[in-house]
Formats: structure tokens, sequence, C-alpha cells
């Protein structure tokens, strides 16, 4: 027998089209009505496929993560855009991260049950400030899976962790212990973050769909490996050339003890 | 008892109550899925991106979830765009189930355990349906199969809607019909449709939203079943369902 009926709400085109629903489309299920702007195939609605090329899955994911499921909620290529930037934010940190632990972020641990979690070292303010947003996160969970609540403490997690990176000057010189605060900040993000399944693995490059990023990422290796070549023959002029060239078309390189990565500049 | 404080909103009775299973520490998730018939568009990836996330949620609070989303592949809307394409409708199904997975996996969402089409249930549903003809909750006529709304009190009040505000359906089907509120649950096949031997005529049947009989656990007829007004919408019609038995998932 059934116990919990749940319905999200629907997905519409339009500010304005949202309005026309309103409240009584979140309060109660509402009637499919061609005037209300809801997307559907009658519509002329499709070609998911292309949107997941142009903005990525987890972009896409991300956006209908950060509303309520139960509003009603607008979809467009700003809003999307907007998803997208905001992960940027992540994507900045764990890059930063990475350079500074010498270890991809994607291969931190973290825990997967949620009784799994030990209370954090009292020593650590970093640790116990992300305690505190974890225990935010998980409270907006347990109330009516409220992942757009959720999200906010992700961001609020962000920016403890830049904000450690900033103080302690980890880009200079970073001691083990700091490392270790890090690494076990980064840990509750991921655990969180597994939990809207987001940041499951590295995205390439958010502006390019699997198969494009693929043959983007193949190219910006064969690019980036003639560079370092070029550096190893003691050839500054060509390396520098191919980063200046690089950047004109928007793309800059890091070079970092990983070796060299690349991003799209906004 | 949860160890946990989680609340859901419930629909049927507007309002958040305390999460509590059935059967302890199991839990059954039923989400209506697609009619493949044409490629997916983002409202179709509302509920899936959504489920997925609460089964991530419940199984990180230590529950055992078992998550079905069925998949519509025999449908008024694939036979026409099947004729329209001029391929056969089980093509079609394959082609754009295909499609659906491709967007699901891109998006992340991987944690559905069982996605039965309705293809493959015929059986299930034919026996469905006699049940609900032999307890009165449906009939027949001439040669279609329709639930009885005036049969359940309770019809209605998931959608807040009463029997009459239903939609009837329109053209010929009307005349056949009790009450214009009642919907087909099996359909007597036009000439060169796809069809399956039935009690009710043989052969025939275009079956209409079969979905409703591909959940998890095929239970005894309840009076409440989906009415209508849920049963087209495959993204905004979703249900926790907190299963009695997890044999039946098997």
């Amino acid at each position: 027998m059934v116990k919990y009926w749940m319905h999200n709400g629907l997905m519409r085109a339009s500010d304005d089209a949202g309005k026309v629903g309103g409240r009584s489309d979140r309060d109660t299920p509402a009637a499919p009505s061609d005037a209300s702007g809801k997307i559907s195939r009658s519509k002329g609605a499709g070609g998911l496929a292309q949107l997941i090329a142009k903005h990525t899955g987890e972009r896409i994911r991300f956006f209908l993560l950060r509303s309520h499921y139960r509003s009603t909620s607008v979809f467009g290529d700003e809003p999307l855009a907007e998803a997208g930037s905001a992960l940027e934010t992540f994507y900045r940190l764990f890059a930063r991260a990475e350079k500074i632990l010498g270890q991809s972020v994607y291969d931190i641990p973290y825990a997967i049950r949620r009784s799994d979690s030990k209370p954090p070292e009292a020593s650590s303010a970093l640790l116990v400030e992300m305690a505190q947003f974890r225990e935010s996160f998980l409270t907006k969970m347990d109330d009516d899976f409220n992942t757009g609540g959720a999200t906010a403490d992700l961001f609020e997690m962000a920016r403890s962790l830049n904000r450690f990176i900033d103080q302690n000057k980890l880009e200079e010189s970073a001691t083990p212990e700091a490392c270790d605060q890090l690494k076990n900040g980064l840990s509750v993000l991921r655990e969180l973050a597994a939990l809207l399944g987001i940041f499951r693995k590295p995205v390439p490059s958010s502006n390019h769909s699997s198969t494009d990023g693929n043959v983007v990422e193949g190219l910006m290796q064969l690019v980036i490996k003639l560079r370092m070549e070029a550096r190893a023959r003691r050839d500054f002029a060509t390396s520098d050339a191919v980063r200046d060239g690089l950047k004109e078309i928007g793309i800059a390189l890091q070079d970092g003890k990983q070796g060299t990565t690349w991003e799209i500049q906004k | 008892m949860s160890v946990y404080p989680i609340r859901v909103y419930n629909t049927l009775t507007k309002t958040k109550e305390p999460f509590e299973t059935l059967v302890p520490g199991k839990v059954g998730m039923y989400l209506c899925g697609p009619t493949v018939y044409a490629e997916a568009h983002i409202g179709h990836m509302v509920g899936p991106v959504i489920f997925d996330t609460v089964k991530r949620f419940l199984t990180y609070c230590g529950y055992d979830v078992t998550w079905v989303v069925n998949i519509t592949d025999v449908d008024d809307k694939l036979i026409v765009k099947s004729k329209e394409k001029g391929i056969s409708m089980f093509q079609l199904a394959t082609e754009m189930t295909a499609d659906y997975l491709s967007n699901l996996a891109a998006l992340g969402v991987n944690q559905i355990d069982r996605m039965p089409r309705a293809t493959d249930c015929i059986p299930e549903i034919v026996a469905f349906v006699s049940e609900l003809i032999e307890k009165g909750f449906a009939y027949e006529s001439t040669g279609d199969v329709f639930f009885d709304v005036a049969r359940d009190p309770e019809y209605g009040r998931l959608s807040n809607r009463t029997a009459d505000d239903q939609q009837g359906e329109g053209g010929g089907a009307a005349a056949r019909k009790r009450s214009s509120g009642d919907f087909a649950l099996w359909k007597s096949a036009k000439p060169n449709e796809p069809s399956w031997p039935s009690p009710w005529g043989h052969p025939r049947t275009n079956l209409r939203y079969p979905w409703r009989w591909t959940r998890p656990s095929l239970p005894t007829p309840r009076k409440r079943t989906c009415p209508k007004s849920m049963l087209p919408r495959q993204t905004d019609g979703q249900v926790l369902d907190a299963q009695r038995s997890d044999e039946s998932f098997r």
C-alpha cells in the first residue's frame, strides 16, 4: 500500500507563465493546462540532448535541485547559466585545493552513511564550522527534502574552505596539519554533495558536452604536451606564444605541481 | 520510528508527516516514468533527478530503498507517432527509451533499481484488470474496459477534484461509458495495431495508462486508484510508496 504521495512542481518556460498558476500549483497538484506555460511536448519542447551538450548534465541537475521540488521552476538559458557560474565557485575551490594537496578533490573519501560521521576536533575552527553547516544542510533535507535550502550550506562551506586557504596562505606553503584539515573539510563537502548527486567526478570543461569535451580535452592535452616539450628544450618563445595564443581565444593555462591545467575564461 | 526527524509532504493529507516506513528500514519508491514516443525534454528529468536525490538521502540515512520507474511503451501516442515515422511501435519505443536512458545518465540519475516496460507486464495487467472487473470497480463495454469512478467515493481526493470535474474522453468512447469521468484501462485494438490476447476478446488491446499496473507491488485493487487527472502527467505524478513487501519487487 501507498503511504506517501509526493508531487513535484511543474517546469515553466517563462516567468509570466509561472504567475498564471502561481501559488495554487505549489499547494495542490496543478491541473495540466496548456495555458499554464508548462513545458510539454505538444508545445514543441525537446532537444534535451542538445541542452546537455551545451550546459553539461551536472549543471542541469544542479539547476533542478536549487529550487524546492514542490515549487514551480522557470527554465531557460539564463537560469541554467546562473547555475553554471554557481558551480564554478566549487570547481575553482577544487582546483585550488588540488594544487595545495597534490591530490584530486574527487579522490578524497567521504562518509556514505549519516551515522558514520564523528564529531569534529574542537581544535579546528574550520572543521567545527563545517560540522555546523553539515547539520544545517541535513536539517533542511529532513524537512521534506529541501534541496534548494541545502545548497545554500554548500556555498557557505566553499566560502569557509576558501577563507581557510587564504588566511593560512596555503598556496604559498602548507603544513601537513593544515592539509589534513583542508582535506577533512572537503570530505564533508563531498559527503553532502554526493546526496545531491553532484561533484561525483570531474567535469573536464563545463562548456562542453561529453563528446565535444573529450575532443577538446584531447586537443588541449596535446597542446599542453607540445608546450611542455618546448619548455624542456628551453624554447620559451614557443611556449609563451602557445600560452598567449590560448589566452587570446579565452583559454587560461595554469602551471602547478600536478602539471598544467586549463580552463575557459568567462 | 525513524532515527532521523525526516518529514515528508503528503499530497493526500496536504501536510508534512513524520517519515515512518511500513516495514522497518525499508522503503519502496515508485515514480511514473515516461511514455516513450518522443525525445525527452527537461520536464521529464525533474522527477527522476528529485527522486534520485531522495533515494540517495534515504540510503545515506540507513534505509534500504528500492526505486522503480516504469516505461510506458504501448499507448495511442506511440501508435500515432510510429505511423508518422513509418517504423514499428516497438522500434520507436526502443529508440526513445535509449534516448531517455542516456539523458538520465548524463544527469547522474543512477539510483533506479528496476524499469519495467508495460509490454513486459501484459499478463499482470490483464490479471489486475480482471480483478478490478470481478470486484466491481471496472466494467467492459464493447471490447474496452473502463474504471468506474462512481464506485469510489474517495475518487479525486488526491487531485482535489470530483469525478464530475474529470474530462471525459471525447469521440465514440463517451457513449460506451457509464460516466464521463470513467477512464479506459484496456482498449481494443484497431486493425494493424499491436495487440495481446485478453479475456475481453481476441486479438485486441491497446493499453492505456498501463503504469498503474506495473507498480512494484501489485496490490489488491485499492478503491482510491490513480485519479485520471494524475494519470497523463509523467513528470508531476510521483509516488513515494512505502511498500509492505519487497518480495514482489523481484
